[in-house]
């Protein structure tokens, strides 16, 4: 799946090989800080890789765009919980990071509607949920913001899958 | 006299609804269009006052006229209700107006004035030359006039705000009706404009996302939330492979998901075959998913395959194993074997599309099924 050529700044190609940067920085990171080889916290392990991927998402595209602006400050707010909250062991790790999840997306959006006072068709309403960040824009900016999320998206999982390749062949 | 009394109320009213942009077929069309006004005649009998003449022919007759008229000047009446009063005025203009069928009277006296008499007097000249000829040609006739009278719906309009008795403010904007895309009200332009940058960027959506070529808006917001939904699956997928030994429980789920999308769906099972780094290694299990397959089989193919994938494990040709084991020259812990060994013996006359279509996710993808040290 090749990434479609686009006009913009942030052409296919330079935004893939910052992604790819960004993204082995970070998953660097996430072995060095723990080495979880333990069967019972692979999902643990699985929502890091995945929280990793979408960071070096975030943080390739700055804080150009809503929706990077939204998952930075998401991952901010999940780091400043966790670090509290390291103090007491935590009995599971989905129950907490479900938890987290939901403090964090509380204080992200607090005018977070899921209702449409406009009484907008339910697809707007889905595809606010799915991109992050574009619960109190309009529809001419909810579009812009999904189109750049697809593109971020389709390139970073081109990269992801390049390097399960690379490294599953070794 | 009371067919033609009515008709120049009716041309009256008429040009308050008027349009100059509107020709005659639609304006024609609009009136006879079926629309459903309630019509007091009362109030109308009421609105005029001023002319004698009017009292006495006033509250006209539905019967006096023909259905067609009646239908129309029902329609229209309920237009003139709250303009009444304004469409008085220039009557009073045109009092002074010789009508050849001597109908100067008709007009009852306001004491509004009207802002611009000029142009209303000209409609009416216009109106006059119609007079005499039939009623329903006397409707066609309101192209040319009201073509001329440039400004007589904002005349009208102002006029009707200003002398409008009992009629709500919305209803000159209900008249006034322009052609697409000719509207020179602000909120229409600032709503096409909106419109249009909207459609641009549904536009650029199209292009990232692949089977654009649905024209409905509707169902391309649909393919751009599924095809969100699909990525975001398959970041979740991708990333659950690097860790090897995802849970057939979290896997399972994908299978069904990723069916979804069946063109990207094959690159999203790569993650999943690819997981050869499992932690288990022991014999017992294997001959225990080895027993499990083979319960599956016997009753659904599909499922035997599903918990396979789950368990990072394909099916896959014993003769193809056999060669890749020895062109590879790969541990002897290819643990895929076993089972294969086992399951392919009874599945050699079985459907063959499973095994090529995993035998194609992994050419594509260049990955072996084997354990990857």
């Amino acid at each position: 799946m090749s990434p479609p050529q686009q006009p913009s700044s942030t052409n296919p190609n330079s935004l893939k090989i910052r992604l790819t940067h960004r993204f082995l920085h970070n998953l660097n990171n996430l072995n060095k800080k723990r080495s979880n080889l333990d069967n019972t916290q692979i999902h643990q392990r699985y929502n890091r890789v995945k929280l990793a991927a979408y960071a070096s998402m975030a943080h390739v595209v700055g804080s150009r765009r809503a929706w990077s602006r939204a998952i930075l400050w998401k991952i901010r707010n999940r780091k400043v919980s966790t670090r509290h909250k390291r103090v007491d062991h935590k009995p599971t790790n989905h129950h907490h990071a479900r938890s987290i999840k939901r403090r964090t997306t509380n204080h992200s959006n607090p005018k977070r509607e899921y209702v449409d006072p406009n009484g907008n068709s339910g697809q707007e309403v889905k595809l606010r949920k799915l991109v992050p960040g574009v619960e109190t824009m309009d529809a001419c900016g909810l579009l812009d913001e999904t189109a750049d999320y697809i593109k971020c998206l389709a390139t970073q999982v081109e990269v992801m899958r390049n390097l399960v390749d690379l490294f599953s062949t070794i | 006299m009371q067919e033609s009394q009515m008709s120049l109320q009716d041309l009256q009213t008429n040009t308050n609804s008027f349009d100059p942009t509107v020709t005659h077929d639609d304006f024609l069309d609009q009136m006879l269009s079926g629309l459903q006004t309630t019509v007091s005649w009362s109030d109308v009998s009421a609105g005029d006052g001023e002319g004698g003449q009017n009292k006495s022919t006033l509250p006209w007759d539905v019967d006096h006229f023909d259905d067609q008229s009646t239908m129309i000047s029902s329609k229209l009446r309920q237009h003139q209700i709250t303009a009444g009063n304004g469409i008085r005025t220039p009557s009073s203009a045109v009092k002074s107006l010789q009508l050849p069928t001597g109908e100067s009277a008709l007009f009852p006296n306001d004491n509004t004035p009207i802002g611009d008499n000029n142009s209303i007097q000209n409609l009416f000249h216009g109106f006059t030359g119609s007079l005499t000829s039939n009623q329903t040609p006397q409707f066609r006739n309101f192209g040319s006039p009201g073509a001329a009278a440039a400004g007589m719906n904002q005349v009208q309009t102002t006029s009707v705000t200003a002398g409008g008795g009992g009629g709500a403010p919305s209803q000159p904007r209900q008249r006034v009706r322009a052609r697409r895309g000719q509207a020179t009200d602000p909120h229409s332009i600032a709503e096409r404009l909106r419109r249009e940058r909207i459609a641009e960027r549904m536009k650029a959506l199209q292009e990232l996302v692949p089977n654009a070529n649905k024209t409905d808006k509707a169902s391309m917001l649909d393919e751009i939330i599924d095809y969100v939904k699909f990525l975001q699956l398959q970041v979740k997928v991708l990333s659950m492979s690097r860790l090897g030994g995802a849970t057939a429980g979290t896997v399972a789920p994908i299978g069904a998901e990723g069916g979804g999308d069946c063109g990207q769906g094959s690159g999203g099972r790569v993650g999943r075959s690819s997981n050869g780094t499992t932690s288990s290694s022991n014999n017992d299990t294997m001959t225990v998913t080895e027993n499990q397959v083979v319960k599956l089989m016997e009753e659904d193919m599909g499922s035997a395959m599903q918990y396979l994938q789950g368990k990072g494990l394909c099916l896959m040709p014993i003769s193809l194993a056999t060669a890749i084991s020895t062109a590879t020259c790969h541990p002897s812990g290819s643990r895929n074997n076993h089972p294969l060994g086992g399951a392919c013996g009874g599945e050699g006359g079985g459907p063959s599309s499973p095994n090529m279509s995993v035998l194609t996710v992994q050419s594509a993808n260049g990955v072996s099924v084997k354990d990857s040290p």
